[in-house]
């Protein structure tokens, strides 16, 4: 070999490896700059969505109390091009059909679409149900994952809870109110997928990740909400009852500790469930409130110093004309104080006690209970109530609803009310959410106990106490509602229910109980509200059993100490 | 360095074991990326599966401690539970505990039983 030839061949081999050199320079530049050019067709573009679940929503004692959650289920698809050029529709409509339990036609339509790439075929189909369907050998199906919103107790704390719809969005209870925490923001990644879908990881060009919602912690307990949808249920069988509710609250602070209402609906089928069932009566019925509504004149008196608990009053004998009407008590009394007037439930007494304070001074007392306003709850749908403004009363008017008729309330109002009583007089905004915090536990948000006014001086509110305490003793109304151990103060109320066309109706009356204890520094306060009973009417009769049942069992669960302790005998 | 007479010019030796070194190591940074790439993959589908797997077993722990549950699995085994009566209840107040003092507390209460010292074990 010649040295020229020699020469030539290391010239030509560095020439070689100089454009090896500019091609690799180039590859190196294209992938550092992202000028990617390369359009094989066996690649396809894609954007895939990284699902984010809403967040958790978890009673007061946390994260091992799931009350609403997040379950990937599967959704079965198809191609229905592919499964037409298989001449396999008649086939997999009928096989499926028997598996999916859904019919056989509907199926059929669905697949013989021969211009459409993809179909449902079912949504929301648990994994192990849905993943022997591809095991029929059926061309073109496949599953997709979904996520969907679960509630693990089905109807338990339903109204409370409230449900998603189609979208993903929460159409009522905390997942409304909470929607904007709770919602998660979905990820996607940008590529390209395979002919089989799968992705080019390489290809990748952005990778967004999902932004799961945060949790939601609530003031409710489930097991005294579960105490207190044991008794309603009870309530509902024993009494055949439209409907019964009940509020549990903590007295110094407005938390709910359990809100239960009857007919309950199951969220996770709320689309087959009756609108009756989905109402929250607890915030969103409005009832007369009969006697248990007492209290508020009778308060309003004591604090302005215009009776004390024993000034007397005349009862006459249980009817009284006024303003050209009869008032009737239930039973004929004659002289009562005050005290008896709440004891004994007179309506007479009450009315008298009323227009002592006066048309103006009582409308105020009203007001500043809160009457005609929404208390505040972190729920959609809660009510005003009905209170007329005083220039509106009739002459009648003032007696009328100091006896809990012509006003309408919810039991949340006559919940606050009376927690005021317990509470030295101080009004607080009840609430149900106790914090909302992120998965990392970054909290976004953390309730506070909320004074929204004081209608009555500490000194009043412990005589109301006192008062209401004697209403289950011996002789009361609510002796029904005593508890083993604990001095109860409460009020029962039995109320004709209005017809549309106005009047009363004679057989349908709203039975209710709200009562406090233990009644010397109360801790929690209890409505029980019992719509159209059938076996029975008053509330000392159908309400308060079922007050003496919850808090028997909540006051022990919740650790409240007795006012009396029996001594054991040895 | 000669070959047949011809001296090997020592730069452009240097010059292509560079070129040849680079190339090498873009080849391993490519051969890298791909295998990162795939285990990355490789741990976000499983990631995806382990959260799904996370979510349904939230849900089963969900349903089976719920009040209604236990209800139901103690009814199932015959096991009926009552609240105390009051009178069954001891309590002890602030006062008793500094009267008695915790050696006192300890000295007058029982030993525990044998089964509540395996229940606590289990």
């Amino acid at each position: 070999m010649t040295e020229r030839s020699i020469r030539r061949r290391i010239l030509i081999g560095g020439v070689i490896l100089i454009l090896i050199l500019i091609r690799v320079g180039l590859r190196l530049a294209t992938l550092h700059l992202g000028r990617e050019t390369d359009t094989s067709p066996a690649k396809y573009d894609s954007r895939a969505i990284l699902l984010a679940g809403r967040g958790t929503i978890l009673d007061c004692r946390g994260t091992d109390n799931a009350l609403a959650l997040n379950l990937v289920v599967k959704d079965i698809c198809a191609d229905p091009r592919k499964i037409v050029n298989s001449n396999l529709v008649a086939h997999a409509a009928a096989v499926l059909s028997e598996y999916l339990n859904v019919p056989a036609d509907e199926l059929a339509d669905r697949i013989n679409r021969p211009e459409r790439r993809f179909a449902y075929l079912k949504r929301y189909v648990p994994e192990e149900e849905a993943v022997p369907v591809l095991k029929f050998g059926i061309p073109g199906l496949f599953l997709n994952d979904t996520i969907v919103r679960h509630y693990p107790h089905r109807a338990f704390m339903c109204h409370v809870l409230g449900f998603v719809n189609y979208e993903g969005a929460g159409s009522s209870g905390v997942e409304q109110t909470m929607d904007v925490y709770l919602r998660g923001s979905p990820g996607y990644i940008e590529g390209c997928v395979n002919a089989r879908r799968e992705e080019l990881y390489w290809r990748r060009n952005r990778r967004i990740p999902a932004l799961a919602g945060a949790n939601v912690t609530l003031t409710l307990d489930q097991n005294v909400q579960y105490m207190a949808e044991k008794a309603l249920d009870e309530v509902m069988a024993a009494q055949q009852c439209a409907g019964a509710w009940c509020i549990v609250e903590r007295v110094k602070t407005g938390e709910i500790l359990a809100l239960a209402c009857r007919p309950a609906f199951n969220p996770n089928e709320f689309r087959t469930s009756e609108e009756n069932s989905r109402l929250n009566r607890a915030i969103g019925f409005t009832y007369e409130p009969g006697s248990t509504f007492k209290v508020v004149a009778i308060a309003a008196a004591l604090n302005e110093g215009a009776v004390r608990p024993d000034t007397e009053f005349d009862c006459e004998n249980g009817a009284w004309k006024y303003a050209g009407k009869i008032l009737h008590d239930v039973r004929e009394y004659g002289i009562l104080s005050v005290a008896d007037i709440v004891k004994k439930s007179s309506n007479i007494g009450a009315a008298k006690v009323a227009l002592i304070l006066g048309e103006k001074r009582y409308y105020d007392y009203l007001k500043r209970f809160g009457l005609g306003a929404r208390a505040g709850i972190d729920l959609p749908g809660e009510e005003t109530g009905i209170l007329n403004p005083v220039e509106k009363w009739a002459r009648i008017d003032i007696t009328r609803i100091a006896m809990g008729q012509s006003v309408a309330v919810t039991a949340l109002q006559m919940v606050t009310i009376f927690a005021a009583f317990g509470n030295e007089g101080f009004l607080m905004r009840p609430y149900l959410v106790k914090s909302v915090n992120r998965v990392t536990g970054e909290t976004l948000y953390q309730a506070q106990p909320e004074v929204i006014g004081r209608p009555i001086a500490q000194r009043t509110a412990r005589a109301m106490r006192e008062l209401l305490r004697r209403v289950t003793e011996e002789g009361g109304t609510g002796t029904k509602a005593c508890v083993e151990g604990y001095d109860v103060a409460g009020k029962t109320g039995t109320a004709q229910k209005a017809l549309p066309g106005g009047g009363f109706s004679a057989t349908d009356v709203v039975s209710s109980f709200v009562g406090l204890l233990p009644a010397d520094d109360p801790e929690i306060v209890i409505a029980v509200v019992v719509d159209s009973p059938r076996k029975a009417h008053y509330g000392g009769i159908v309400a308060a059993p079922v007050f003496g049942s919850i808090a028997a069992q909540a006051v022990r669960y919740l650790e409240i100490p007795p006012t009396r302790i029996e001594m054991a005998s040895r | 360095m000669t070959m047949d007479g011809f001296i090997f010019p020592v730069p452009f030796a240097g010059l292509l074991a560079v070129i040849a070194a680079m190339a090498l190591w873009y080849l391993w940074l490519g051969c890298r990326c791909e295998a990162l790439g795939k285990e990355l993959k490789r741990l976000e589908d499983e990631k995806a599966e382990l959260t799904k797997r996370c979510l349904n077993e939230e849900y089963k722990w969900a349903r089976m401690k719920s009040p209604e549950s236990i209800d139901r699995a103690l009814a199932r085994h015959g096991i009926v539970m009552i609240w105390p009566r009051s009178e069954q209840i001891v309590r002890l107040t602030k006062a008793d505990l500094e009267f008695w003092g915790p050696e006192g507390i300890a000295k007058h209460s029982r030993a525990p039983r044998r089964s509540a010292e395996l229940a606590m074990h289990d």
